[in-house]
């Protein structure tokens, strides 16, 4: 029982992670882009949907947070695109400029929570938690498991509406943006304006995630993009080493599975009795061997080739 | 043929993913055991689990008290310490695994993880205790939904701040504040303090600079204006320009009072701040009384029951105030009347 709470804890919490992780792989994999917006608009989702929650509307708290995150990278795309400045500076000076702009957004404090003041039968001012799409969902006793349906459905939907996107013209033109853009452009497609939609796109999806944590934790804090980049790499990459590079539904599907298994990892991590210092030094440790398996697995190949090379010409 | 392989490839990425997965749950079920087999002939142990969500001087200082206090209380607790590193995301993980762990009581310290506990904790009766958080109602962890949880605050409340001045100044007339208008806990301190002025009828003036090279005309001002007291918060920029703070302000006879020991080390007069270890003290005698079964919705939150208070006699010489032992009870001297200071040590 203990260790299927955990799992569905960590479940949850990957679930919550994964439109992050699909974001970055649309970035760095799709675009070859390294954006470094990710650690910004991750709070900027967070921030954005704080407020519109705590004004009373969590479903639409969502949908801001997903609109700030693409006006994030909007800014980005421009910044690379029209401005012509270096891709990882512009992720750089974007991220930079939004913890002022996520700063402003709380009101000048690094921390809210999801509740408002009211004013009680006895006439004093006591905080109400605000509904959040979690607390709607919740049905029956466990609500790590309704969190985790309800986040797993997002997730879901967002995995076969980008899987769909990314083989219709517009989505087409984005990954041959990625791939190719000398062709892109010799095609006569605006490669910039691709580039750009894009990057929103990631964006987005990384402010998605971001909402979905503020309403499942029910707090926004500044410090919550602190290393996001990172856990996005990791669990593209984890993905990647399942997956193998295949086509782009599948390229899909691996950065949200790989998500999961992050957390998973993660929580195994944290549930060994070892020092938990030691946490950080470990995921350095799973990422390094989740990137260097490919590079083993096309060694042991040319080895397999060469082999049976020699054993030919032997012949 | 390729497909095959691709397919021997994932096994054994699943295999060898499985085998770790299997050793880490077997050494985390032979602990499991041992725990269970030692503690059957006596009550089950009371688990409690601290949790922080980066390393740093005073969270760390809080966490080694809280122990400390825990461990000689004479109780056969079983303790764990847990430590996000600064990863916010690995909160969430760290809370969740204690709640399957099935944990008796949790100290989070400091605000978003005390926020984490309530949202991973929350639907079930586990106390949560909290250590370090400087505003809990604005943090969501008081009101309907917050029956089990309690703890200690850190904020120094406006009328400490006034009790300090009018300490060694007992008919002082008005105070100059003077801040960084960038640096948000100094300006949020100051607002306060204004605020707490402004009801009790208090004189104030206050003075904000960008930078450094603005301090000695910002203090000038303020003293033209009469001021015979000067505050000024925890404020990064201004501690690193003490010297030139003093020295403007001495020259006419005023203290200046300040948000944090450091500061008193390199000048200033005299504060009020927070005491981590006695924070920790007080969080751990909390977290006793929840252990021994007090309902933790009959403890209403606290906030310090005990400051640190240091003064500088090098100052007060600088500035000709006479001090009476009365003045100085209670407080620690940081630097003593020949410039000896006791600062980190």
């Amino acid at each position: 029982m203990q260790y299927l709470d955990m799992l569905i804890a960590a479940l949850g919490q990957g679930a919550i992670y994964a439109p992050m992780a699909l974001g970055v792989f649309i970035a760095f994999r799709i675009l070859n882009t390294p954006d470094l917006t990710i650690d910004g608009s991750f709070v900027f989702g967070m921030t954005v949907c704080a407020l519109v929650t705590v004004a009373g509307h969590p479903i639409l708290g969502v949908v801001a947070g997903v609109l700030a995150g693409m006006a994030a990278g909007f800014i980005t795309g421009v910044l690379q695109t029209t401005l012509r400045i270096n891709a990882i500076l512009s992720g750089i000076l974007t991220m930079t400029g939004l913890y002022t702009i996520n700063y402003m957004v709380l009101g000048g404090q690094s921390n809210l929570y999801l509740q408002r003041l009211a004013v009680n039968e006895s006439g004093a001012e006591v905080p109400v938690a605000s509904q959040t799409i979690y607390k709607m969902a919740a049905v029956g006793g466990n609500s790590d498991l309704s969190a985790l349906i309800l986040s797993a459905v997002i997730v879901v939907l967002t995995v076969v509406v980008i899987a769909i996107f990314f083989k219709t013209r517009p989505g087409m033109a984005i990954r041959a943006t990625g791939d190719n853009e000398e062709m892109v452009r010799s095609s006569s497609i605006n490669a910039d304006r691709t580039r750009v939609i894009g990057i929103m796109l990631a964006n987005g999806l990384v402010a998605l995630s971001g909402a979905m944590l503020c309403q499942q934790q029910r707090y926004a804090d500044l410090g919550s993009g602190n290393g996001m980049l990172v856990v996005g790499l990791a669990s593209v990459i984890i993905g990647q080493a399942l997956f193998g590079k295949r086509g782009i539904t599948a390229g899909v599907i691996s950065a949200v599975v790989g998500s999961v298994i992050y957390r998973i990892i993660l929580q195994a991590a944290f549930k060994i009795d070892m020092p938990s210092y030691m946490v950080k030094l470990l995921s350095a440790l799973i990422v390094t061997a989740a990137l260097v398996l490919p590079l083993i697995k096309e060694k042991v190949l040319a080895l397999r080739i060469r082999r049976a090379g020699e054993r030919e010409a032997a012949k | 043929m390729n497909n095959m392989k691709k397919f021997r490839q994932i096994m054994t990425i699943l295999l060898a993913a499985a085998l770790g997965a299997m050793s880490l749950t077997g050494c985390a079920s032979k602990q499991d055991g041992t725990a269970a087999a030692s503690a059957e002939p006596s009550a089950k142990k009371i688990r409690i689990a601290l949790v922080q969500p980066m390393s740093h001087t005073s969270l760390d200082q809080i966490r080694d008290t809280i122990v400390a206090e825990l461990t000689a209380s004479g109780n056969d607790f079983e303790i764990v310490t847990l430590n996000a590193n600064g990863d916010t995301s690995a909160l969430a993980t760290i809370l969740q695994n204690e709640k399957a762990n099935g944990t008796d009581i949790i100290v989070p310290i400091a605000t978003s993880t005390a926020q984490s506990a309530k949202s991973v904790f929350d639907g079930t009766e586990t106390p949560i205790v909290f250590a370090a958080v400087s505003n809990p109602v604005a943090a969501g962890l008081t009101g309907d939904d917050c029956k089990f949880i309690t703890g200690v605050s850190n904020n120094i409340p406006s009328a400490e701040i006034v009790k300090l001045i009018s300490n060694f100044q007992p008919s002082y007339q008005k105070i100059g504040f003077l801040y960084t208008s960038s640096e948000t806990n100094s300006v949020s301190t100051i607002n306060a303090a204004k605020e707490y002025c402004d009801q009790n009828g208090i004189a104030y003036e206050e003075a904000s600079i960008a930078a450094l090279t603005e301090l000695p005309a910002a203090v000038n001002g303020l003293l033209s204006k009469g001021v015979d007291a000067l505050y000024t918060g925890n404020d990064n920029l201004i501690a690193s320009g003490m010297p030139a703070y003093t020295d403007a302000a001495y020259a006419k006879g005023v203290p200046v009072y300040c948000g944090a020991d450091s500061m008193v080390a390199d000048g200033g007069f005299a504060t009020i701040g927070v005491d981590y270890v006695k924070l920790g003290k007080q969080v751990a005698a909390m977290v006793l009384k929840v252990a021994a079964g007090t309902a933790p919705s009959e403890l209403p939150y606290e906030t310090l029951s005990e400051y640190a208070k240091y003064v500088n006699l090098q100052a007060a010489e600088r500035v000709g105030l006479t001090l009476t032992d009365a003045m100085l009870e209670r407080y620690t001297v940081l630097v003593e009347k020949d410039g000896t200071s006791h600062f980190g040590k």
